[in-house]
């Protein structure tokens, strides 16, 4: 049964990886080749996504703590599993966690580590970044976009948040959390993990209408990983380009083809080192690679500098132009100019992350490898940068000075 | 081995202007190239209200100016945006406003006098120092602006013509195919055509030539621009090609070394047309951002180029 087990879980690992790679590919596929179609899709996907979340907060908000105990433990005895049943279920994931007790009730410690995952609200803004020169009206569309792309995943994570609290309470709800990240082999026989989407299928029952909604459900899920990996991919090219442009990289990181109107070769890079370091996490570094060497780089070396950069802004003699002419110097909260506060907002936020990572080890893995990785990617990332500027002051252009302030007057 | 500086469509930005002048020496340029358009395209009047206070519309937002400093802080905001600001009564106004000719008499007075005003700083900061620097007109311009840049000091014009710089032979032309504003030096495309083959039978040697061309090629990414609506309302999601399809015949025809563009400020970036390498570096000229390119020649190639935002 033990190997069984292994055999299945292999099996499973290997299926997710290949999913990974396919949906990589599609990302790749919709950037290089198609991202008109992708611009018409994603409004699709959008419209479905939330739609399934919408789904996924109303089972979860309509059904009652007994409701939910019925139908989980006839669940969990259907899959041979009765040993899962409600009452049973903390200690059950307790004593695989090797833990005393799951806890009964909130705690400071673990809401913070919780802002990891909360870090994901302002992908979405960041994404918009991304797209920035792209939109109808950028002064207005973008202010609007990055604060709707906070309020809405805010109001639904409250909502289910809330929701999940209500129906299914808290300490199984953390055993369900600890059991879905972890994988233990007390939920092997489950036919789905014990995610908010899974739980909230559990609520839609086996009916022919409880499927169809939980087929909406997940396949919101789906949709919204290829939508959100076509547009993470759509970042990566799009930095080697400006790399390209500012001489901060090789010429052809910005050779448009004429066919595709589209940097191919730079992206065929992005698709081959996205590829093989995915393949790289998924089968040798998987925990040097997560959490601090990716979300960790991303809060220190795009997060915490824009933030920085929102707090100086309106100071800057040479932005200083650009601030007088912004329709939102205006907009000011005790004295102080609101991009100021929100800048100081995200970076007190950020340095709560990094806190969470660095002494917190429950939080994510810190590891002595993650550590030494995440410091040489700086340090790659610093040898390359100084490379290129040696290299362009060869061929008589000095970089440095072709992005300086120049004097105005 | 020249080192030529790239700018185009600053449009009226007084802010822009004076960073070209500066980047001059700060690039280490021999040749610097502003093409247009020159002209801006919004008119501010500052209407007085009594005891030293003023009232405006700026970007959208009433604006009421009660300080000779804040006079001061709005009449540099407007100039560095590339627009023009105008001191008028509530009467002057009004009676400016009712009167379209006026209007127009009004805005191109202003227009020249700012013109006039670059090239005579150009006169007074290029003095004895070692810079070429020539500039040409843009579709948006009104044909006395020809007669401005012709008469200038020391600021070259090359619009219809060939100039040599170092080993290579320039040739610019202003014009423009037609576009929904009905600009001053707008041709048809066959008349384009006809007026860019005029100009490049010109030329000695194709292979190290210079096409400096208001327009960009047709079909490359240098041409791509939001979709306009009946109303002249950007459409969000779909791109059209503006550039100039004569140009696209004449570059791929003849091949030369180098095309430098303007015209369509969203569409910085560089491109390969067989073997002649197209630049346009765009314009954020309302943002107080110049935005240009640094060309490193060689005799018979480009040696490199690279973007600049200052």
């Amino acid at each position: 049964m033990a190997e069984e087990l292994a055999f299945a879980r292999k099996a499973s690992g290997l299926v997710r990886g290949l999913s990974m790679w396919d949906a990589f590919a599609v990302g790749f596929m919709f950037v290089v080749f198609g991202i008109r179609i992708f611009a018409k899709v994603q409004k699709v996907v959008m419209v479905f996504g939330i739609g399934g979340c919408a789904i996924i907060g109303i089972a979860l908000t309509v059904t009652s703590r007994a409701s939910f105990m019925v139908k989980w433990d006839a669940w969990v005895t259907a899959n041979h599993s009765a040993d899962l049943i409600y009452s049973k279920f903390p200690a059950v994931v307790a004593k695989a966690a090797s833990v005393p007790i799951i806890p009964i009730t909130w705690n400071w410690a673990d809401t913070l580590g919780v802002m990891v995952a909360m870090s994901w609200l302002f992908a979405y803004a960041y994404s918009i970044s991304f797209i920035a020169g792209e939109v109808k009206r950028p002064d207005k569309t973008i202010i609007m976009s990055n604060l709707f792309a906070i309020l809405v995943p805010a109001a639904f994570m409250l909502w289910i948040g809330a929701a999940m609290y209500h129906s299914i309470g808290f300490q199984f709800l953390s055993a369900s959390g600890y059991a879905d990240n972890n994988g233990i082999d007390a939920i092997a026989n489950l036919p789905w993990s014990t995610h908010f989407v899974g739980l909230a299928a559990v609520m839609a029952g086996g009916s022919a209408f409880g499927k169809f909604i939980s087929a909406i459900m997940g396949l919101s899920y789906v949709a919204f990983t290829l939508w959100w990996i076509a547009l993470s991919y759509l970042a990566f090219p799009r930095i080697l380009f400006a790399w390209g442009m500012d001489r901060m990289g090789p010429k052809w990181f910005t050779d448009i083809n004429p066919r595709f109107a589209s940097p191919v070769k730079n992206h065929l890079l992005c698709f081959v080192l996205g590829e093989a370091l995915l393949a790289l996490y998924f089968f040798k570094f998987n925990s040097t690679m997560q959490n601090i060497t990716v979300t960790g780089m991303q809060i220190t070396s795009v997060f915490a500098v824009t933030a920085l950069a929102a707090v100086l802004f309106p100071y800057m003699k040479r932005s200083k132009g650009v601030w007088d002419s912004s329709p939102y110097k205006t907009w000011r909260f005790l004295g102080l100019p609101m991009v100021v506060w929100g800048g100081a907002v995200n970076l007190v936020y950020l340095a709560l992350l990094m806190y969470e990572f660095v002494f917190k080890k429950a939080a994510g893995a810190f590891t002595t490898g993650s550590t030494i990785l995440f410091g040489l990617v700086w340090v790659l990332g610093i040898i390359w940068y100084f490379f290129w500027k040696q290299r362009s002051r060869s061929v008589g252009v000095d970089v440095s000075m072709t992005y300086g302030e120049l004097p105005p007057e | 081995m020249s080192k030529l500086f790239f700018v185009t469509d600053i449009h009226g930005s007084n802010v822009c202007y004076r960073k070209f002048l500066n980047a001059l020496p700060i690039y280490g340029a021999d040749v610097a190239v502003l093409m247009g358009d020159l002209t801006g395209k919004v008119l501010v009047p500052l209407v007085e209200k009594g005891n030293d206070t003023w009232e405006c519309t700026l970007m959208g937002q009433h604006r009421d100016v009660t300080t000779k400093d804040e006079l001061a802080d709005i009449k540099k905001i407007i100039e560095n945006a590339g627009y023009y600001w105008v001191h008028q009564t509530r009467e002057e106004f009004e009676d400016t406003r009712s009167d379209p000719a006026k209007i127009d008499a009004l805005f191109k007075s202003l227009v020249f006098t700012r013109v006039q005003e670059w090239l005579d700083l150009a006169d007074e900061r290029l003095e004895g120092k070692p810079f070429q620097m020539y500039m040409c007109p843009g579709n948006d311009d009104w044909f006395v602006i020809d007669d401005m840049i012709d008469n200038a000091k020391l600021v070259h014009p090359c619009d219809k013509r060939v100039v040599q710089i170092d080993n290579h032979e320039m040739v610019t032309s202003s014009a423009s195919n037609p576009t929904p504003w009905d600009t001053p030096r707008e041709m048809s495309e066959e008349d384009l055509e006809t007026h860019y083959r005029g100009l490049v039978s010109q030329i000695k040697n194709q292979e190290t030539a210079i096409y400096n061309f208001h327009v960009p090629p047709h079909g490359y990414s240098l041409d791509l621009c939001p979709k306009l609506d009946e109303n002249l309302t950007m459409a969000a999601e779909e791109k059209i090609h503006a550039g100039s399809i004569g140009a696209k015949k004449v570059i791929e025809e003849y091949q030369p070394l180098l095309g430098t563009f303007g015209h369509i400020h969203e569409s910085r970036g560089a491109q390969k047309a067989g073997r002649t390498l197209l630049i346009n570096p765009g314009s954020e000229y309302s943002e107080g951002i110049l935005k240009g390119v640094i060309i490193i020649l060689d005799k018979k190639k480009v040696k490199d180029y690279v973007f600049t935002s200052g």
